[in-house]
């Protein structure tokens, strides 16, 4: 019982970072994940604006034998440029392997869409996620986010974000997790960090850098 | 004889006014070469005109761009504009949506250039302004 409670936990935060899966074209994101529950570390290549490959990697650090890799395909399937807005339309899809019961190692699907709005004081995401793997049953991710700036900052200035995020988890087997966390995001040019804790104790903390 | 000495003078004099005109107005580039370009198909002296100009009215051109509201995700637009050999320096307001592009001295972008990069960031390309 206790591996699996690892094992979801493990699942449950590696999904949640992935706030860029498409950068600008020729672009290099690093981005990446850390709580009691995991270490997930991610990179990608933007071809295109609308089209980027990644990698990544996440293990549990309360045990290491619970690990995943995946390559995924991300894609920006619709973009609206507003005059005061910026609206995204994301999907991903991938496989790896994955040590999910840490013991064997099976082959996982990664299936995944995401929609978010923004303007300079407002923000909002929706995402909803799939981890397959041949032999267990599916893992199914939701998240809601919104966001506001206190104020709006330059372009070279240091901007900051309130942000609440909502997140449910379900497992095949019949587990449910649901769990709310504010968040304090802190950007400076191309470097991004949150930092929150969640209602129910857990701290998080995710950084992306992109070049 | 007198005749014959009168028309071959008056021959030259002809013959010498049009080839100081060929090398003055027509300014005909089979004649003689320059260093480092070729004349075919273009007036010389109107291209030295529009570098000129080129020169001292555009050493900086403002882009309208829309959709750049995140300055975390607009960092392309800088990156992808300072790496162009033109490009001497690149300035982002978000709040008129602008892009300034600073050129190096005699350096210009086409307009076709400049939309792609800003494409290629992810925001639509409005307009120079």
């Amino acid at each position: 019982m206790s591996k699996l409670i690892l094992v979801m936990g493990m699942v449950v935060f590696s999904l949640t970072s992935q706030a860029h899966p498409v950068s600008f074209k020729g672009s290099t994101g690093i981005m990446g994940h850390h709580s009691p529950f995991m270490a997930h570390n991610q990179i990608n290549y933007s071809f295109e604006y609308w089209w980027a490959l990644g990698v990544h990697h996440f293990q549990n650090p309360q045990d290491q034998d619970l690990k995943a890799s995946v390559v995924t395909s991300n894609f920006l399937l619709k973009r609206w440029n507003g005059k005061s807005f910026q609206s995204n339309l994301y999907a991903l899809v991938g496989g790896g392997i994955s040590t999910l019961d840490g013991i064997e190692q099976k082959g996982t699907g990664a299936v995944g869409l995401q929609y978010d709005i923004e303007d300079r004081r407002y923000y909002f995401l929706a995402k909803h996620m799939n981890l397959l793997t041949k032999e267990d049953s599916a893992f199914y991710q939701s998240v809601v986010r919104v966001g506001i700036a206190p104020y709006e900052g330059d372009f070279d200035e240091l901007h900051a974000w309130l942000i609440l995020e909502w997140r449910k988890n379900e497992w095949g087997q019949g587990f449910v997790m649901e769990d709310t966390t504010p968040m304090l995001r802190f950007f400076y040019q191309n470097l991004l960090f949150e930092i929150g804790q969640s209602f129910r104790g857990i701290t998080r903390f995710n950084y992306i850098i992109h070049f | 004889m007198k005749t014959l000495v009168l028309i071959l003078f008056t021959f030259n004099i002809n013959t010498s006014f049009v080839f100081a005109e060929s090398q003055s107005s027509d300014h005909n580039h089979k004649r003689h070469e320059h260093k480092g370009h070729k004349h075919e198909g273009h007036d010389h002296k109107m291209e030295d005109k529009k570098a000129e100009f080129k020169e001292i009215s555009k050493d900086k051109v403002v882009i309208k761009v829309q959709g750049m509201v995140c300055a975390f995700c607009a960092q392309g637009i800088k990156k992808n504009f300072n790496a162009k050999k033109e490009v001497k320096e690149t300035k982002v307001d978000l709040d008129k949506m602008e892009v300034t592009i600073l050129f190096k001295k005699g350096q210009q972008l086409s307009k076709k250039v400049m939309e792609e990069t800003v494409t290629d960031a992810g925001f639509k390309f409005v307009g120079v302004k």
